[in-house]
């Protein structure tokens, strides 16, 4: 009886009307630093960008240029440079890594504020590969199933870079048309903005791409960033609007974004027909 | 307010000024805030035609202030994502709200009638307007002209803001039945 009586809720809802709207931004526009950190435990140049906030949709970031970047890990410590200066993308060198049961303190010096942040790494984990599907209507495929979004024990963040630039016909295009990158979460809570996200756009792509799935372990404090993130991103705009707040930090002093640990483990999948 | 209240035409016309503001410890740095509920100007106009036999018609329009909500003041980005920034909370006003419900019933019996039934028809919000109930920033419309999430975070965005309405028109029919 109660889901006939949901009927009528929900056809209201179906019918409801998603519409661009011209919405001017009102207040000022803070000038907090942003920083976007994460490190992992391969032996490679890792990154961490710093750039400022911006007053319009869709503007590029405002890099963070001229700052001092260092990682620390109680015994060492490493300095990041900016190779490109005025890029606000910071490198470590080249046989960076981090370690389980370290804590890495992230320390940022920028026109004489000093912003600090302290990150520790999970383990990693092996897992399943992903499920991709053939579209009837085009031909093409698509993921279907990457990992379940819910499990207590073990957090971790997906990322799939998709790669078709190697498959005939594909060759000659844009990077932008022929790469992409998706993320998909696995988080220790579930909330009904997830289960009633708005929809994402269909991605599409030929047999013969090859699919990198990397997996990245999350504190549970890095989780915790995460779904905070999702709310205000992904999860935003379905029918059960939240009310709006910014994303946590583990930033000090006013500075926003994350600097995050993962131990990361990969695996390949090639689109077969 | 101004009233009518006898002849088979009857309505009323009201006017209300209000303010609701919220204080919450640790909210908004502990400043007042307008609540999301907060109208300050509502009207009402009610309209009501008896033919003192079987026929009734009623005319409702309701117009109120949008309610506060909180918008971003700007955008930054995470990982590939463009994530709001806000400043003050409820900073900010939906579009102001509107509808017009119509009805039309039918009384099928006599009045000194023990058994009483009639038919009802309502339009609810009659001319169709998409009262907006949230805005987001995070969609972009994809080659059907939908809205949605972007799935793919290295690809050229195109966010626009959206608004999300409940549906326009909603009719329905009341048969009651009194005895």
């Amino acid at each position: 009886m109660r889901s006939l009586l949901m009927l009528p809720v929900l056809a209201l809802f179906l019918t409801g009307c998603v519409k661009e709207t011209d919405w001017p931004l009102e207040g000022d526009v803070p000038k907090d630093i942003i920083v976007d950190a994460i490190i992992t435990d391969e032996v490679k140049v890792h990154k961490v960008t710093l750039s400022r906030p911006v007053d319009r949709l869709d503007l590029p970031s405002q890099p963070v240029a001229g700052a001092a970047v260092l990682i620390s890990d109680g015994d060492s410590t490493w300095q990041l440079a900016e190779t490109l200066p005025g890029s606000g993308v910071y490198y470590t060198p080249a046989t960076f890594f981090a370690r389980l049961q370290k804590t890495y303190t992230l320390l940022i010096s920028v026109n004489g504020s000093i912003y600090t942040a302290k990150t520790a790494m999970m383990a990693g984990a092996l897992f399943r590969e992903l499920t991709y599907a053939r579209d009837d209507g085009n031909g093409m495929y698509y993921v279907d199933w990457v990992a379940s979004s819910f499990s207590l024990e073990s957090a971790a963040m997906w990322e799939l870079l998709i790669d078709w630039s190697h498959v005939a016909g594909y060759e000659s295009l844009d990077s932008a048309d022929n790469h992409a990158r998706m993320l998909f979460y696995t988080l220790p809570t579930l909330d009904v903005s997830e289960v009633f996200a708005p929809r994402m756009g269909s991605l599409f792509f030929p047999a013969g791409t090859v699919i990198t799935e990397r997996r990245y372990s999350l504190t549970a404090t890095h989780a915790e960033f995460i779904r905070g993130l999702l709310l205000e991103t992904n999860w935003t705009g379905g029918v059960f609007p939240v009310a709006p707040a910014n994303v946590g930090t583990n930033l000090s002093d006013g500075a926003r974004g994350y600097f995050g640990a993962c131990a990361v483990t990969e695996l390949s999948v090639t689109i077969e027909p | 307010m101004l009233r009518k209240a006898t002849g088979r035409l009857t309505g009323w016309i009201g006017y209300t000024w209000s303010r609701a503001l919220v204080q919450t410890p640790g909210v908004n740095e502990g400043n007042t805030y307008p609540a999301s509920y907060d109208h300050p100007n509502e009207v009402t106009v009610n309209v009501s035609w008896d033919d003192g036999k079987q026929w009734a018609f009623t005319a409702n329009w309701i117009y109120m202030t949008g309610g506060a909500i909180t918008t971003p003041v700007g955008f930054y980005y995470i990982n590939g994502s463009s994530v709001p920034l806000y400043g003050e909370k409820n900073n900010d006003r939906l579009p102001a709200y509107h509808r017009l419900d119509l009805s039309a019933a039918f009384t099928f019996n006599k009045p000194d009638n023990r058994y009483r039934h009639s038919l009802a028809v309502t339009l609810y919000n009659a001319y169709g307007r998409l009262n907006p109930f949230s805005v987001s920033f995070n969609k972009l419309m994809d080659n059907n002209g939908d809205f949605v999430v972007p799935s793919d975070l290295e690809g050229s965005y195109g966010l626009v803001p959206t608004s999300i309405s409940v549906a326009g028109i909603i009719p329905s029919i009341n048969y009651i039945f009194r005895f």
